[in-house]
């Protein structure tokens, strides 16, 4: 039998669209926001949306934070969506840049740059957009080169070890769609507002081991 | 300004716009004159199903009206989409935005409040950044710029469009959806001007809306005056000069060749859910038929005392009557003039009604009919259960045919309040009322347009006929188990009353005519033809084109009752030499699979929780002759339908199952 995915609500982000298309991919899930009961968590989903700062201090003063670090010590697959994967670094140019991220892939998240050879480029990154694979092909391997997937962010992960970078894609810049490391992996776009292909993501990382 | 704008990589975007009134879809013309689309809950799914980029809902009720945000029904709403959602309409604080976005929804649409609230939708920004705010603005063009309306297009404040954008820019909204109200719901073409000043003020992305009436005016928009994504309602929901109903979205193909983009992902195989595995049929203690496989279980299958059942002599009979060559073509020719003759004296604007479904035979002869120079309506009862795969296939078809569609639209509480009365009185018929309601709409369309004629797609030989205890159906029947089981009241269902079909029957003098009877009907053929023709796709069954459909024939049927409806269409194809006989034993044996997202909305939108649905599904077995039905009457004017019949008036089946006790 497959395990419960345990998706991390703090207020921030659409746990409810996760939940959803994890049931519609066959598999139960619990919303958790106390940190005592993450510790029985075997698979984790952290999701995300609004500004870096703001979630990073609500992980810390719910005492999520140190759970979700205990947690990804202990080895179970971890999964980070849209402001979640860019929460598994180690900090964000977003806002005032005081808060700390998890520090589980080493690196920075930046801004898009306001222009790209002196063309204007329009922040957000919102809409349809493709990914190639880079790096650990063994990391969700349902991922193909060329899926389409929906992105909606004005800041990416920009790890500061390229093997860390499992698949790019280019607005403006290329940059991180997917990063790995280890037990944890970050998406920056949103697999369950992506159709088929996200929810094939999904089914991957709640069905694999 | 900045030079061109940089946004390789990403997709144009096309967004259908759906307006939520009350707990109904509806789409309305500048701002007005609200006409009713079909149920929430389906509509959204088939839009998910077209996998479409993105999806804004406005509820034009709580805009205009402002009657709070309707929490309960977009929950049921998000549940069924696993495509980008905005929601806008009454969203007027903080709280409300949060809770949106926890619901599902990726972006919250503010119109009026961002004028009369701008401090609170600057801490919604905040509070959920500035991409999941869309400032939308309403505007009527006048002769030397465009003024700004609010609440739902109702009320001018008095403002400029320049004048809203400096708003937008302070309050720091991450998108824009700019409307026309001159142009909404007119299909005449986005307007480029108001589009392209908007696009050139804001340094967010645009989303341009109001009259993109066709595929190729969604390209302008973008191209031409540089929106990020081009929004539209009437095109996605209507079809047609008529503006008949009818949900729709480009083709991955059509994307491909309007924006050059690429296919996006091929279609993967979902598991199977085993609850609903319905096993095989064992075929001990029964006799099978030697020459189809009709087995001794069938009601009148009359296999006690020979070894050819009662079914396969009908069809011979048939065939008798309408034999396939010269004579047949030449009785086809001789229809098709008398029908045109008909319209010419009566001064219809049509030859004939033709009622599709978006399923083989009635696409099949939509073409056929085109092709004797018919001029047919078609005419689509839309029970708010339709698939994807049957409003693309009826818009692909019709659409390079030229052929005008109406689409009655029942309202979807009534609807499935009917169907949950079938359910709770134990009987057997709980598709009767979408037969009966097709037969009726096609019925009120002919008299309506003063049309003599309805063309059916039935064929004898590749779909049998139906077992007379295996369906009842009559309009006494749904009013009966509507009046002792029902709770909603009955205004939209277009029933069959005895008068009515009386009066069509005869004062109207309808006719009722199945064509492919004279013609050589194989159903691969004209699946094959279909789909290189016209795009059109097959979807997997014979009547499987409508979830509910799907419903009764693939899990209701088999499982509470045993009975297996491929028996008789399977038998059909052996009759008539399209199918070996072996093969259809093999398929027949299959187990049945009921499909476990179907299912979930049969519960949800019938509110059945799971245990109540298996409740009804294990309840004891009821019979239509329990209830008050026009069967008595039928035989009390046996003489009369069997007139009506010689006169073309009913079919042959309906006089020998309905006024025969």
């Amino acid at each position: 039998m497959t395990s419960v995915v345990t998706i991390v609500d703090y207020g921030v982000g659409n746990v409810a669209s996760i939940a959803n298309m994890l049931k519609k991919a066959g598999f139960d899930s619990q919303l958790v926001s106390d940190p005592d009961r993450l510790s029985y968590a075997d698979k984790l989903i952290l999701p995300g949306v609004g500004s870096f700062d703001r979630a990073a201090a609500v992980l810390r003063h719910t005492g999520l934070r140190d759970a979700i670090l205990r947690r990804a010590e202990s080895g179970i697959p971890i999964l980070g969506v849209c402001l979640g994967m860019q929460l598994l670094m180690d900090g964000s140019d977003e806002g005032e840049a005081s808060e700390p991220g998890l520090g589980l892939i080493p690196g920075r998240v930046r801004r898009f740059p306001a222009e790209v050879d002196g063309s204007r480029l329009l922040v957000p990154h919102m809409g349809w957009n493709t990914v190639r694979r880079e790096g650990n092909p063994t990391v969700l391997p349902s991922v193909r080169d060329g899926d389409r997937y929906y992105f909606v962010h004005s800041y990416f992960a920009d790890p500061a070890d390229p093997s860390h970078r499992v698949a790019v894609s280019t607005h403006g810049v290329e940059f991180a769609s997917m990063t790995a490391r280890a037990n944890v992996v970050g998406a920056q776009f949103h697999p369950e507002k992506s159709h088929r292909t996200g929810m094939a993501l999904l089914t991957d990382f709640a069905g694999g081991r | 300004m900045p030079g061109t704008i940089e946004q390789a990589g990403l997709e144009s975007r096309v967004i259908p716009v759906l307006l939520l009134d009350g707990d109904r879809f509806v789409k309305t013309i500048r701002f007005d004159d609200p006409k009713y689309v079909g149920d929430p809950v389906n509509v959204l799914s088939i839009f998910n199903d077209f996998e479409v980029d993105e999806i804004v809902l406005l509820d034009i009720g709580a805009a205009a009206r402002r009657y709070p945000i309707q929490s309960e029904l977009l929950e049921r709403l998000t549940s069924e989409a696993f495509v980008p959602l905005a929601y806008g309409g009454g969203v007027g604080t903080v709280i409300e935005a949060e809770k949106l976005v926890r619901m599902g929804f990726e972006k919250v649409v503010v119109n009026t409040s961002l004028l009369e609230r701008p401090d609170e939708v600057r801490r919604m920004v905040e509070s959920l950044g500035a991409q999941a705010i869309v400032g939308a603005v309403d505007v009527r063009a006048h002769a030397t710029g465009y003024d700004v309306f609010t609440r739902g297009g109702t009320t001018s404040p008095g403002l400029d469009l320049d004048a809203w954008i400096a708003i937008a820019q302070d309050v720091g909204v991450g998108e824009v959806l700019v409307t026309s109200i001159d142009r909404e719901g007119t299909r005449v073409g986005v307007d480029l001007h108001l589009t392209k000043h908007v696009v050139d003020a804001m340094a967010v992305p645009v989303i341009a809306h109001g009259g993109a009436g066709s595929r190729q005016m969604l390209v302008d928009p973008i191209e031409i005056a540089g929106a990020q994504a081009v929004a539209a309602g009437s095109q996605f929901v209507m079809q047609g000069s008529r503006n008949s109903v009818l949900i729709n979205y480009p083709t991955p193909q059509e994307l491909s060749e309007l924006f050059g983009r690429g296919l996006g992902m091929l279609p993967t195989e979902l598991t199977a859910d085993s609850r609903y595995l319905v096993p095989g049929r064992d075929l001990s203690n029964t006799k099978m038929c030697r020459r189809c496989i009709i087995t001794s279980d069938v009601p009148r299958a009359a296999l006690e005392d020979s070894d050819i059942c009662f079914y396969c002599s009908l069809h011979d009979s048939l065939n008798a009557q309408y034999p396939i060559g010269p004579e047949s073509l030449a009785a086809l020719t001789a229809f098709a003039e008398r029908i045109k003759r008909d319209a010419k004296t009566s001064g219809a604007a049509y030859d004939c009604i033709l009622g599709v479904s978006g399923g083989t035979d009635s696409s099949f002869l939509a073409h056929q009919l085109v092709e004797l120079g018919v001029k047919p309506l078609a005419v689509h009862f839309d029970n708010t259960w339709n698939s994807p795969t049957a409003t693309g296939n009826i818009y692909a078809v019709l659409d390079k045919l030229g052929i005008d569609l109406e689409t009655y639209v029942v309202d979807n509480t009534e609807y499935d309040d009917i169907y949950r009365a079938f359910m709770l009185a134990g009987v057997k018929d709980i598709e009767a009322p979408t037969d009966i309601g097709f037969m009726g709409v096609l019925y009120r369309a002919a008299e309506k347009h003063g049309i003599k004629h309805i063309v059916e797609g039935h064929s004898f030989r590749t779909e049998g006929v139906s077992p007379m205890g295996w369906l009842y159906m009559d309009g006494g029947y749904i009013e009966d188990v509507h009046r002792k089981f029902g709770t909603v009241p009955m205004k939209t269902f277009p029933n069959m009353a005895f008068n009515d079909f009386l009066r069509w029957s005869t004062w109207n003098a309808i006719e009722r005519t199945r064509p492919l009877y004279w013609m050589d009907y194989h159903k691969e053929d004209a699946k094959r033809f279909l789909a290189d023709t016209f795009g059109w796709k097959w979807y997997g069954g014979h009547h499987l084109e409508n979830r509910f459909t799907a419903f009764y024939h693939t899990y209701f049927l088999p499982k509470r009752w045993g009975i297996n409806f491929r028996q008789i269409e399977l038998s059909a194809l052996v009759r008539s030499g399209q199918l070996e006989r072996d093969a259809a034993i093999e398929q027949f044996l299959a187990p049945r699979q009921g499909d476990a997202d179907i299912i979930a909305m049969v519960k949800k939108r019938l509110g059945f929780s799971d245990d109540d649905f298996e409740g009804v599904m294990g309840m004891p077995q009821h019979n239509y002759r329990e209830f008050d039905t026009y069967k008595r009457r039928f035989e009390r004017l046996r003489l009369l339908f069997w007139l009506l019949w010689k006169l073309n008036r009913v079919p042959k089946s309906f006089y020998e199952k309905f006024c025969k006790p």
